[in-house]
């Protein structure tokens, strides 16, 4: 008996399931539940554990399992998670019968897809939720970014979201290293990793994840690679020569307004061509930027984490049912200048420098109707009445049946916080024909309407919405307009 | 409200399996493991692809024994079933290599295409001109830019002609010695190194990243306590 571990017993680097696992840092004892999947750099194994958290367990590959990925995983696991949509290690796992070593991270719940699923169209999210997902995933790279970290490997393979609600989780955190540090195994996946490091100059850092952050919006939003166009129709092997060429030596952007070598195919990028022509021009800049900029001058023609997610915000906000199909359109700030309606107020003060194309000039912006036209084919309605709110004639939020205003939309001064509702829409409770704003704060609102005294709505009382009227939140006011 | 557009344009991939059904596959239960290995790996492969939305994976098989012929056309990996195949005859992979350069001729094959990913699975000597074969293979020019991967059925199989298939210095044929490091090879061939030929995974910082023309993930390491059997 004492003698048969080292004589007949081989190492192994698998689990079975069933199989125990000691997380001696956890002090607790698990077993095996399934296996999940198989990557690159070892296997991943759910969990059944004795107080029912959802565990998962990752178990590297030999070769895999190098002291390097060691310091970097007891590290990320001394530093803690940024936040709870990090699938971040919790604790090393050591087992004398196998070889290599694994760690522990929170098991993601089932609501989560993977963005794959959205691009082969086996999921039907909406923009909101798009849109969500796009700013959630801006954010918690924000805040990684912020502390010093680098991800390295940013890919659509990597994250997940809830279809229903927009929330995300990041996987594959187990590649996150200190900015700079030039540790760990990995360069990146093709199709997402910067020019500069296909053409061998550059490791990852965090101006080539911005640049694979860019690359993964584009792809949620448009479903199409942003590199991908005439360049890539032509290619009848996409192997990794011309990888290469279309990705690192000789990337344009399929939009470039200086360059059209590279334009969508109509067959082949059909998706391009039609979100293209549905998103404000506002947002298109970025991407643009990203893409022609962002590309020759990595360290400063990058768009920012902060940039996106007020773009994105802004863009949430601009979004309106069609009435007659019930799609969702965006309210593109633009057409203000086809109206003639540009040049009267440009001094306005970004307060919290937050600037964005979308704010600016806001306060002519009224006469809204009959200039845009619904993206649907099949209904092409141009009858559009839009109820929005403009906050301190710099914020603009469209009053949808479902929108909510939340604690950022009203106090400029805070960030942005979806766990804290100030303001919902609301159906009248006896008569569907009218609408009121719900005031779920803790303060008073004091409404001005512009022929009676000024009003006031009590937390939980619901305000009858006409236009004109103006909102007074507190730090902010807002008025209606139709 | 669908959103609208429809799924992002995905390039064909075609995934082949090249099956020695020579007389001696018999022996051990060969052609049983083989045939029981690539049952198993079906749904791995299915479900590979599933979140793979780069390709268009098409799945079909030829074999060979006196004579080569095709046993499952290109089948969409969704609704790809395995049809048992049988040992009896010769072992004529010159002839196999001939029927797969007409496959990848264009016509057929597509002209918007991923490399397609060709797996050779034999235990013996070709009894036929193989490199005639082989030539006509590479003058396609799908043949030539195809990923190629033999997989050895025991240490009798010709690990030369093997590595002549391959034409890569860097990799080598893969050896299985026994059924369960087929079954693994099987397995790691139809999930891992089809999506490396659509889905380009993670590159590790000492990969040639410019020399080849695709990347391929490093076999599964194979540590295990079964004995020998073939």
């Amino acid at each position: 008996m004492m003698t048969r571990k080292n004589t007949d017993k081989s190492y192994q680097y698998e689990y079975s399931v069933g199989e125990s696992v000691h997380i001696k840092e956890l002090n607790l004892i698990c077993n095996i539940e399934a296996e999940l999947g198989s990557g690159t750099q070892g296997k991943v194994y759910s969990l059944i554990t004795p107080n029912n958290s959802s565990l998962a367990l990752k178990w590297y590959f030999p070769s895999m399992a190098t002291k390097e990925q060691y310091g970097i995983l007891k590290s990320l696991i001394d530093i803690k998670s940024p936040s709870e949509k990090f699938l971040w290690p919790l604790a090393l796992v050591e087992n004398s019968e196998k070889d290599g070593f694994g760690y522990i991270m929170p098991l993601k719940d089932k609501r989560f897809k993977s963005f794959s699923l959205w691009l082969s169209r086996k999921i039907d999210p909406s923009f909101k939720v798009l849109l969500t997902a796009c700013f959630e995933i801006s954010q918690s790279f924000h805040l990684l970014h912020s502390k010093g970290f680098c991800y390295q490997d940013l890919s659509i393979n990597n994250l997940y979201f809830d279809p229903h609600s927009g929330d995300i989780r990041i996987g594959d955190t187990d590649n996150i290293i200190i900015n700079g540090s030039e540790k760990g195994n990995v360069i990146g996946t093709p199709k997402f990793m910067a020019p500069e490091i296909i053409t061998g100059n550059q490791l990852p850092n965090t101006q080539t994840d911005l640049y694979s952050l860019a690359v993964l919006l584009f792809y949620i939003l448009f479903l199409n690679h942003p590199l991908e166009g005439k360049a890539e129709s032509s290619i009848k092997s996409l192997d990794i020569p011309s990888m290469t060429k279309l990705y690192g030596t000789n990337p344009v952007f399929i939009f470039d307004p200086d360059d059209s070598s590279n334009f969508p195919d109509p067959i082949y990028h059909k998706n391009a061509l039609i979100y293209w022509n549905i998103y404000p021009e506002f947002f298109k800049k970025l991407f643009t930027k990203s893409f022609t900029k962002g590309i020759k001058d990595p360290q400063y023609g990058r768009v920012r984490e902060t940039e996106w997610q007020i773009a994105l915000l802004e863009l949430r906000d601009s979004m309106y049912y069609c009435r007659k199909c019930g799609s969702e359109n965006f309210l593109d700030p633009s057409f203000r200048e086809t109206l003639g309606l540009s040049k009267s107020s440009t001094n306005l003060v970004n307060q919290d420098n937050l600037s964005s194309t979308i704010l600016q000039n806001l306060n002519c912006f009224k006469n809204i109707d009959d200039v845009t036209t619904c993206w649907n084919p099949t209904c092409r309605n141009i009858n559009h009445k839009i109820m929005y709110i403009l906050i301190d004639e710099r914020k603009m939020i469209v009053l949808n049946h479902d929108t909510r205003l939340f604690l950022h939309h009203v106090d400029f001064s805070l960030g942005y916080d979806f766990t804290r509702i100030v303001a919902q829409i609301t159906k009248h409770p006896h008569n569907d024909n009218l609408w009121g704003l719900k005031n779920l704060s803790d303060t008073t609102w004091k409404v001005e309407t512009g022929n009676s005294s000024p009003i006031e709505v009590l937390p939980n009382q619901s305000l009858l919405l006409t236009p004109d009227i103006t909102i007074n939140f507190g730090k902010t006011k807002g008025t209606i307009y139709y | 409200m669908t959103l609208p557009g429809g799924e992002i344009s995905k390039r064909e991939l075609h995934f082949i399996w090249i099956v020695d059904c020579s007389g001696s596959m018999r022996d051990d239960g060969k052609i049983q493991s083989l045939n029981y290995a690539i049952r198993e790996a079906i749904p791995h492969m299915q479900r590979e692809a599933e979140s793979n939305f780069q390709a268009n994976l098409l799945v079909s098989a030829l074999k060979f024994s006196t004579g080569a012929h095709w046993i499952i056309p290109p089948t969409d990996v969704n609704s790809f079933k395995w049809i048992d195949v049988e040992a009896k005859g010769h072992t004529d992979l010159g002839q196999a290599l001939v029927l797969l350069s007409e496959i990848l001729h264009i016509p057929p094959m597509t002209n918007r295409g991923l490399p397609p990913v060709l797996v050779l699975l034999s235990d013996g000597q070709p009894t036929d001109n193989f490199e005639d074969g082989l030539n006509k293979l590479l003058q396609e020019p799908w043949g030539k830019k195809a990923i190629r991967i033999s997989i050895a059925i025991g240490e009798d199989a010709n690990m030369k002609v093997l590595q002549q298939f391959i034409g890569s210095d860097e990799r080598s044929p893969l050896l299985a010695r026994n059924p369960e490091a087929l079954s693994n090879y099987i397995r790691w061939v139809s999930t891992v190194v089809q999506s490396a030929s659509a889905r380009p995974r993670s590159q590790q910082k000492n990969d040639e990243l410019h020399d080849s023309n695709v990347e391929i993930p490093k076999p599964p390491e194979m540590i295990s306590t079964a004995t020998d059997v073939w």
